[in-house]
């Protein structure tokens, strides 16, 4: 017969895989928000700083 | 006709309150067992009292209130709200005999301030506030994050009957499970959880920081419970801040975004549906409105050159725009910077994402990232509308949890509370600029106490006017109970005096 997991095992199985789904997950909110900064970088470089072009 | 309130009615709100004020009794227990660890005899005194205070007002409205009537709809809404003052008022009762508060008003509006998770504060001499008082500063935005009444909810109500009512009345309208203690206890399941791992995470980084254990552990915690219950406090005057590290700032970022997802969005994820946090209508809209905001702040501050290098500028820029649309309130740069650095470009992106703030049921506050989502749909359902033939019947959908229909109930809903939320931003400001502060700052503070975010630009401090005080402890509060449950206590104070 299969031995059943410990219950502390499947906790921590269950902590581990719902910790990194919230990571994993969330990542493209930085990652569009990375994207927005590039742009605004860029829209600086082409302007310039401290004044218009 | 208003209908006045019979004996009875009082005696259900009286019983429920009492309830929750033993449970704030007794959530002081924590920070006095800090005091008497640390050998700070002054501090377990001030806890002794206030302890006191709580049980003997608690355990006597019960006894005085005996009623086996259990909770209308509108007496669970008056609990909530009144539960709140009464928690507050009370609450106080440490900072103030701490000798750090300048008043009795002062010491509620940091009280108020931590319940509603918004982390502006009056306190004085921060830096050298006692272990238990800080223990117990940051214990109170954590469970002020999770909700007073969802701390009664899983320890302290037996009966489920009158028990969805008050929850509902807090502001949160999820049910995680088909019971409403089970899903406060999961709401509890999910924060524990993230408390283990927060803390340990900032622990170790503060102990490479080069932090005692002790202390890099309790700094740990408290920073977590700041972050998490997007509440934005912290044991130090300079925030978070004082620590000057990348690592510390990355971590608190997780946590930040972390606290500002539904509670719903957290248990989907706990029960393996990953997919969610991709398609949810809240992180879609939080991700849209973020990357908008700060691609104006970064645009205006390179320009400004504010910033030596473009690393130093995402650093800035995204934390302190990622606080204040989780409404946290942690930050990283002076509070007179927002003025004297950022400009009014800055200023105003803070405010627009302090404004809209987070998700719905959960612990941050402003208008919601459901509810912008919920007129965004509704505007392209018109656009649709407009370009389609009049014969076509125009359906629109949004995620949450599960895909649902866009109903002409739930655009109303959402722009009722859109409104009020911004009537409630216009309120307070114009007081502040009648008292002479210049418009953008009194509006960015206006929104940071209302929104329940705490960001300041240097408008709150002890010396700034009494009813200023008040009024930004009343703003809080509407804020966090999003109104309807404070209108309903108000309307109960109404029928009392007016009712037949």
């Amino acid at each position: 017969m299969a031995k059943m997991p410990s219950i502390e095992a499947s906790l921590a199985k269950k902590l581990r895989e719902y910790s990194l789904g919230v990571i994993e997950e969330s990542g493209w909110i930085l990652g569009l928000t990375l994207v927005a900064y590039l742009m605004a970088v860029a829209a600086t470089w082409y302007f310039g700083a401290g004044g218009g072009r | 006709m208003i209908v006045r309130p019979r004996l009875e009615d009082h005696f259900v709100i009286g019983k429920y309150t009492g309830k929750i004020i033993v449970g704030v009794g007794m959530l002081m227990v924590i920070p006095a067992l800090t005091a008497v660890a640390f050998a700070e005899w002054d501090t377990v005194a001030d806890f002794v009292i206030s302890i006191a205070a709580c049980l003997i007002f608690g355990f006597g409205v019960q006894a005085f209130c005996r009623t086996a009537k259990d909770l209308s709809w509108s007496h669970g809404l008056v609990v909530a709200s009144g539960a709140w003052v009464w928690a507050t008022a009370l609450g106080a009762l440490p900072q103030y005999l701490s000798g750090h508060a300048g008043s009795y008003l002062d010491a509620m509006f940091d009280v108020m301030s931590g319940y509603t998770t918004t982390g502006l504060y009056l306190l004085q001499d921060l830096d050298h506030v006692s272990m238990g008082l800080n223990m117990w500063r940051h214990l109170l935005t954590y469970a002020g994050g999770q909700g007073i009444v969802v701390i009664a909810l899983t320890f302290l109500f037996k009966g489920t009957a009158g028990a969805y009512k008050v929850y509902v009345g807090e502001g949160k309208d999820e049910r995680l499970l088909p019971n409403v203690i089970q899903t406060a206890r999961a709401i509890w399941l999910v924060s524990l959880t993230w408390l283990v791992l927060g803390t340990l995470f900032l622990g170790i980084r503060g102990m490479m920081l080069g932090q005692g254990p002790v202390r890099a552990f309790f700094q740990g915690m408290w920073v977590f419970m700041g972050a998490w219950s997007t509440g934005g406090f912290a044991p130090q005057s300079y925030n978070t801040f004082w620590f000057h590290d990348v690592w510390y700032e990355v971590i608190c970022i997780v946590i930040m975004i972390a606290g500002s997802f539904n509670f719903a969005l957290h248990w989907a994820m706990w029960t393996g549906n990953r997919s969610e946090i991709r398609k949810n209508v809240e992180t879609i809209s939080f991700a849209i409105t973020l990357s908008v905001l700060t691609l104006v702040a970064t645009f205006f501050l390179a320009k400004a050159n504010v910033y030596p290098d473009a690393m130093s500028l995402f650093r800035k820029v995204f934390y302190q725009l990622a606080s204040g649309h989780t409404t946290t309130g942690f930050s990283t740069i002076y509070a007179r910077a927002f003025v004297t650095q950022w400009g009014p470009i800055g200023l105003i992106a803070t405010t627009v994402a302090m404004a809209i703030g987070a998700s719905a049921c959960s612990t941050a506050g402003g208008i919601k990232g459901i509810r912008m989502g919920i007129i965004s749909k509704a505007f392209l359902q018109d656009v649709r509308r407009m370009i389609s033939p009049e014969s076509a019947v125009i359906m629109q959908k949004y995620h949450h949890i599960r895909d649902t229909w866009l109903t002409d109930g739930a655009v109303r809903g959402a722009l009722t509370v859109t409104i009020a939320y911004v009537t409630l931003y216009g309120l307070v400001a114009v007081v502040g600029t009648l008292y002479g502060y210049p418009l953008e700052q009194s509006a960015f503070e206006a929104v940071s106490a209302a929104s329940n975010t705490g960001l300041s630009c240097g408008v709150t401090a002890p010396t700034m006017p009494a009813l200023m005080k008040v009024l930004y402890i009343f703003a809080m509060w509407f804020g966090r109970l999003e109104f309807m449950s404070i209108f309903a206590l108000f309307g109960y104070m109404v029928a009392v005096v007016k009712g037949r």
